[in-house]
């Protein structure tokens, strides 16, 4: 079932990370750029309302490139995508942009695990990028890792569980991804990202077998998101292996029962996925029949019709009557 | 969005099993009087017996193979021995049956013990006679693999059905912790 799981686990963070590369420039923007975008102010906006504004201003910017072609099936609905592009946490939503700012300015005070480039530091909301801010609020698993094994960083990866299912050829894709990764970075255009990923539909639409097809194909068209995933997932996979680690004893446990948890969700959204493909079938095929046998019903009572008018035979007239020809006196 | 309405790829046979194909020889298996039907159910009690299988085509010496596998072993959730070989029916004249074959990989009664199993028929048209010949396990399977060790193309037909534990519920266990 790794084929079914890589690809009803993907729909979550296949839906995510298309979202983000999508809006790869978009994220590259500062909030001030994006702000002048909208033409309004993003303050005291909620983050929903910011996203979901966002995300309007991407739908005009960008023609839709239609990457789940293969993966239709997989995902639980095609306008899924776009809204689900980024997962949240309920609390986070309702926060306006400046609570959240604050909270962000909180955190680094506490000293937290930096992440890689300087422009981070940004001491004022509007010169961070909108990437970075999103990452820093905790909304989206973190961008672009140009490193290999990097910490996870202040964030919980929402929606990394899903993938960890469908990687079961994961650890000899991230070594190919890692080299792919490191040119999608340097190449920050988005024509850029999107011509690759256009390199790799045509590989797609062939019958091949999904199973193995769906594995090497998410890898392939989302890079992102699987650096996105590879990043945090190696990062969690490899801790019990490093010995002599900043974090406590206590911290690992929780990661593996974080971690347990995970495998749990995915596998019961697996279950539940099969369990709607079975009822979905046998409902197809109860259907297939009925149509097949009503046509079948029309053609023989219409058949029965021709035949009743073709083949009717005249009454045939009694050989013999009695009829009186005449009548005598006598 | 066009919904995919074929039942083998909406129930992932296509996918999990074959690639897709389109049919072209009418097959029939049936369990005593209950016909499979994609996606109906069967209880272990009912499939004890191999099913009889009627085929279709019209030259008498066109041969089919007839593979039988459950994807889903030894439980969906967890696959180690996708696709386990229950039934393996080689040269088969057109227009006849099962029992008119040679009975390669006699038929095994599938006993499934933790979830719901499909269980997958499917038809290949054969190059000629005598040329398919059986596995020498019944697990880990391939049936695209096998079709194309013996040149047998894409399959002509296909057909399944679930099976779960007699005493099932719906797949779900009964314990609460799993790894």
């Amino acid at each position: 079932m790794a084929s079914q799981g890589g690809g009803g686990g993907c729909d979550g963070q296949h839906s995510q990370t298309q979202g983000l590369s999508r809006q790869g420039s978009l994220y590259n923007m500062t909030l001030n750029e994006v702000q002048n975008h909208l033409g309004e102010p993003l303050h005291s906006m909620n983050l929903d309302d910011l996203l979901k504004t966002v995300f309007a201003a991407e739908a005009n910017q960008l023609p839709g490139v239609d990457l789940d072609i293969p993966l239709d099936q997989y995902a639980s609905s095609s306008g899924l995508h776009r809204q689900g592009s980024i997962t949240m946490p309920q609390e986070l939503s309702k926060k306006t942009v400046d609570e959240v700012w604050r909270d962000i300015q909180q955190g680094k005070k506490k000293g937290e695990e930096l992440q890689r480039s300087g422009h981070e530091r940004q001491t004022t909301l509007g010169e961070m990028t909108l990437e970075d801010f999103l990452v820093k609020a905790g909304v989206v698993a973190e961008g672009i890792a140009k490193d290999g094994n990097d910490m996870i960083g202040n964030v919980d990866p929402v929606g990394n569980a899903d993938l960890i299912s469908g990687t079961q050829d994961f650890t000899r894709g991230t070594s190919w991804l890692r080299q792919f990764q490191q040119t999608a970075t340097m190449d920050q255009q988005i024509h850029g990202q999107q011509s690759l990923m256009g390199a790799y539909m045509p590989s797609r639409p062939l019958p091949q077998p999904l199973g193995a097809g769906t594995g090497p194909m998410f890898e392939a068209v989302f890079p992102e998101g699987q650096i996105n995933i590879s990043s945090p997932t190696m990062g969690a996979f490899s801790d019990p292996q490093t010995p002599g680690r900043k974090r406590g004893g206590s911290e690992d446990v929780a990661e593996k029962l974080a971690e347990r948890r995970q495998k749990r969700m995915i596998k019961n959204r697996e279950s539940a996925a099969r369990s709607r493909a079975r009822k979905q079938a046998y409902t197809n095929e109860l259907e297939n029949k009925v149509s097949r046998l009503e046509e079948e019903n029309e053609r023989l009572k219409k058949q029965k019709e021709l035949d009743r008018v073709l083949f009717a035979v005249p009454l045939p007239e009694p050989r013999y009557q009695l009829r009186r020809t005449s009548s005598a006196p006598f | 969005m066009s919904r995919e309405t074929d039942p083998l790829v909406v129930g992932r046979v296509v996918g999990d099993v074959l690639d897709p194909f389109a049919r072209s020889v009418a097959l029939s298996v049936r369990y005593g009087s209950r016909e499979v039907a994609n996606g109906r159910e069967f209880k272990p009690s009912q499939v004890v017996n191999q099913p009889r299988v009627d085929v279709g085509g019209n030259d008498l010496r066109t041969f089919y193979t007839l593979v039988m596998v459950d994807p889903d072993a030894p439980s969906p959730s967890n696959p180690t021995l996708r696709e386990y070989l229950h039934w393996l029916v080689t040269d088969i004249p057109a227009t006849t049956g099962s029992s008119f074959g040679q009975e390669t990989m006699c038929y095994e009664n599938p006993r499934p013990s933790s979830g719901i199993h499909r269980l997958v028929f499917v038809l290949f048209q054969q190059l000629g006679r005598g040329t398919v010949f059986a596995p020498v396990w019944r697990q880990n399977f391939n049936t695209r693999e096998f079709a194309e060790l013996y040149n047998l193309g894409s399959p002509v037909a296909a057909v399944y059905y679930n099976c779960q534990r007699e005493a099932g519920s719906g797949g779900r266990r009964m314990y609460l912790f799993q790894n």
